[in-house]
């Protein structure tokens, strides 16, 4: 009996402490945009880099699309090379007269989320830059886009 | 802003992606040619190399140009806007067509509305910009397909969908991948769009839900190298895929269909036909900017009717006429450069993956000086429906110009293929005169009729018994449409023996990927032979070539260059006004020499080229997308004939490094924000004209 106990308590120590399989993923699929928001303060942005990848679930980069200014409204470039690693580096630069300061829109992210973990976004703002080429103080955060649906 | 601040802002930005942005910054051309040195090693009798090699190309008369004649139809097509068909009205009217032949014509409506082609040519390497067009003519929603064809040797880095006035930029994607994220979004009634390629010129594009009256448009952009053929340079654009002949038993060919008759080919890729007397609304407009970086001196295009504007000595923009904008035959522009200007030169980039370079290699002028041993002619002519007509009219011609450029002491023999093959004679002839005249008499007799049991030809013309005393050119005339490509191409790398093949595409369209790749692989060359071509001057020039030797056993000591990687991997001949082009990596620095030694009937001949690799000549940045793209060429090449089965996962990584489409990666899009309601409707495919001068009736499947 005391063997059994032991044998018991082993068995629910082992559940406790052993990681837990993930949840079931059920394979479902659907399709959402992320905006990714570039905060440069009051500098105008005139360049900037960024790294985005999902820390949780499953997703695919399905599209890129540019940004709410007239500056950066192009869809920007990406590495293709790095996007094999199931995240993406954006980049793009304006020549124009007009740029953004504050707040700004930079680039949507079209993705594909499989599974039932909703996925949280990470972006890392590798460069941005003035036009004088310059390193401006910033910051850069991603979220689901609230874009107008037909 | 200033300009040393944009430049500030343009490096930072590209540091990091300069494989991409780079691609639409090419710089190349003969400008910025390295310098170069030509050498011969003492010898007796030698010829000594003179480097400034554009001077002595035969003069050449330009091309025909085509023009409208009295009594040549002219349509006039008037589209307007906002009118829709049901999908299930055979006669729908999206457009209303006006014509000079009436009641003759039937207004087809169809989902690609207008496409859009702008050019760019830089030295000799060309960057190409394609807006198609689609939308939707019909009253419920559909999803558009579209078989299309680009150049073989395309680079295309570049697919961006615009909805509305938004432009969202595809990624490239493992072909099996980017299918299944087109189909669920598809599925779930998302603006998605697919690229994928069927061939290396034959590409499917596929447009996802598609409402009723709204539009949607595609842009691709691609690079790749011009040909340069004796003294001009050739920028093609083809316009439509040619229909193709399937042998029994295969399933992933390419079928030719007759509208509304998808899946009766059975063939994994179907090209609709419109019928006779059907037209569609669909039309195209076409540009090219020159810049040549050294003076243009004549400019000509014999396939369409253009208008050109020069803008100084070496620039010039080249537009397709308003009056012929049907797509159905190949855009072919030839133009020519400052004789003594065109040099063999060597560009180089470097950037984070390191250096890449390209060497045009021209043939050296002693080529032209010595002449030819006895040959042995063998002409393949293909006598299949689709050449029936004119392009076999063409054919006929060219091969009895050929017949009368021959000498006594060479031979000669005329294969004939269609269902099978059959010939003039079991044995090479002498090429006496009776005997000549004999085999005009057989090539009269010769008609298009039948399939295109191509490799029947092939068997024929390279099993053939070989007289070792002369030199062997095996030589093809075809339009090339059959699906069997691949087949093909693995045969003649299996079959070549001591044989050169030359190959001639026939007609307003032809197959240039299987007539390139036959004479890549085949140590010979490729030429074509348009409608408005002169048969006589196109076998002429084809006689100048092989009645001199070719520059072989050519190697390259790369120096201080230090190269790896460089493609073709095996060098090929230099025959005369055919300069050939390689491209590869390099990890070398500072002043390098390249020494590139050759034989010629016999003797060795030495060329040497300075090139600095450091500095502002080092900036052309498109050339790592031409070298990847020649990696991914010669890769599947290999795959036609070695059954190596790394090698379609070697051209997946390379396409997907370089973000570039191949036969294992598609470019998808899709539109997240952009869901329309229901199911993803009524999949319609574009259906084209076929070629010109090719017969539906002899060609396509019902």
């Amino acid at each position: 009996m005391r063997r059994l106990t032991a044998i018991v308590l082993v068995a629910l120590l082992a559940a406790c402490v052993w990681p837990q399989a993930p949840a079931q993923d059920n394979g479902r699929v659907r399709f959402r945009a992320v905006d990714v928001i570039i905060d440069t303060g009051d500098a105008p942005l005139a360049a900037y880099q960024f790294e985005l990848a999902a820390e949780t679930g499953t997703i695919a980069i399905v599209g890129v699309e540019g940004g709410e200014h007239p500056a950066f409204a192009e869809p920007p470039y990406y590495d293709p090379a790095a996007l094999q690693k199931n995240h993406i580096i954006i980049a793009a630069f304006s020549t124009q007269t007009d740029l953004p300061a504050g707040k700004v829109r930079v680039a949507r992210v079209h993705v594909q989320v499989t599974g039932d973990t909703e996925p949280e976004y990470v972006v890392v703002l590798r460069v941005a830059a003035s036009p004088d080429g310059t390193h401006i103080p910033a910051t850069a955060t991603a979220s689901e886009s609230r874009g107008e649906t037909q | 802003m200033s300009a040393k601040s944009r430049r500030m802002l343009r490096t930072l930005a590209t540091a990091v992606l300069l494989c991409a942005i780079g691609a639409c910054l090419v710089q190349c051309g003969t400008r910025k040619a390295a310098k170069y040195d030509w050498e011969c090693p003492p010898c007796e009798g030698g010829v000594m190399w003179d480097p400034t090699l554009g001077g002595q190309e035969t003069p050449q008369e330009s091309p025909p140009r085509a023009v409208l004649d009295i009594g040549d139809e002219v349509w006039v097509i008037v589209r307007p806007e906002g009118s829709s068909a049901p999908l299930d009205q055979d006669e729908p009217g999206s457009g209303a067509l006006v014509a000079t032949v009436p009641g003759e014509t039937k207004e087809v409506p169809v989902p690609l509305k207008h496409t859009e082609v702008k050019a760019s040519i830089s030295g000799y390497i060309a960057t190409t910009e394609v807006t198609q067009q689609f939308h939707n003519p019909f009253s419920s929603k559909i999803e558009a397909k579209y078989v299309f064809p680009l150049p073989q040797n395309a680079a295309i880095n570049e697919f961006i969908m615009t909805v509305g006035e938004r432009r969202i930029r595809g990624i490239i994607r493992e072909r099996a991948e980017a299918e299944r994220i087109y189909e669920e979004a598809r599925d779930q009634g998302y603006v998605a769009s697919l690229l994928t390629q069927e061939r290396p010129n034959i590409f499917t594009q596929s447009v996802a839900n598609i409402e009723p009256g709204k539009e949607i448009d595609i842009n691709i952009r691609y690079f790749h190298t011009l040909a340069y053929v004796d003294g001009w340079y050739e920028y093609d654009f083809p316009m439509v895929v040619g229909p193709r002949f399937n042998p029994p038993g295969m399933s992933d060919g390419v079928g030719a269909v007759g509208r509304g008759s998808r899946g009766v080919s059975g063939q994994s890729t179907e090209v609709e036909y419109l019928k006779p007397g059907e037209r569609s609304g669909h039309d195209i407009a076409l540009s090219v900017a020159i810049d040549a970086g050294v003076p243009i001196e004549e400019i000509a295009c014999a396939s369409h009717v253009v208008t050109t504007q020069h803008e100084g000595p070496g620039k010039a923009t080249v537009a397709l006429n308003a009056l012929d904008t049907i797509p159905n035959k190949d855009f072919v522009l030839r133009y020519k450069v400052a004789g003594g200007t065109v040099k063999s030169n060597l560009l180089v980039h470097r950037d984070e993956r390191g250096g890449t370079f390209t060497l045009m290699l021209y043939p050296p002028e002693s080529l032209n000086m010595i002449a030819r041993k006895p040959m042995e002619m063998v002409f393949v002519l293909d006598c299949s429906g689709s050449m029936s007509g004119t392009p076999i009219a063409q054919a006929k011609k060219a091969i009895e110009r050929a017949l009368m450029h021959l000498e006594p002491d060479d031979t000669f023999q005329i294969i004939r293929f269609s269902n099978n093959a059959s010939q003039l004679g079991a044995a090479p002839i002498l090429a006496s005169k009776d005997n000549v005249r004999e085999g005009l008499d057989y090539l009269r007799s010769l008609e298009g009729e039948g399939g295109t049991m191509m490799i029947e030809g092939i068997k024929a013309a390279l099993d053939f018994p070989h007289d070792e005393r002369r030199l062997r050119f095996v030589t093809f005339l075809t339009d090339g449409y059959i699906g069997n490509d691949r087949e093909i191409i693995g045969e003649v790398k299996k079959r070549i023996g001591a044989s050169r093949v030359f190959s001639f595409g026939v007609g307003s369209s032809p197959n240039r990927y299987l007539l390139d790749r036959m004479a890549k692989l085949g140590r010979g060359a490729v030429a074509y032979l348009g409608h408005n071509d002169s048969p006589t001057e196109v076998m002429d020039t084809f006689f100048e070539r092989v009645s001199h030797p070719a520059m072989t056993d050519i190697a390259i000591d790369w120096g201080a260059l230090d190269a790896y990687d460089v493609y073709p991997r095996q060098i090929p001949d230099l025959f005369v006004g055919r300069p050939v082009i390689l491209t590869g990596r390099f990890r070398g620095a500072g002043e390098a020499v390249v020494r590139i030694r050759g034989d010629i009937a016999g003797e060795l001949r030495e060329r040497t080229l300075a090139v600095n690799l450091d500095g502002a000549s080092a900036t052309h940045a498109g050339l790592p997308v031409v070298w990847a793209r020649a990696k991914i060429a010669d890769l599947y090449d290999q795959a036609t004939y070695d059954n190596d089965r790394e090698l379609p996962e070697q051209i997946k990584q390379v396409a997907l490094d370089y973000g570039l489409m191949s036969a294992y990666t598609a470019f998808v899009a899709v539109d997240s924000l952009t869901q329309t309601a229901g199911e993803f409707g009524t999949t319609v495919s574009v259906p084209v004209t076929v070629p010109e001068g090719v017969r539906y009736e002899t060609t396509v499947d019902e």
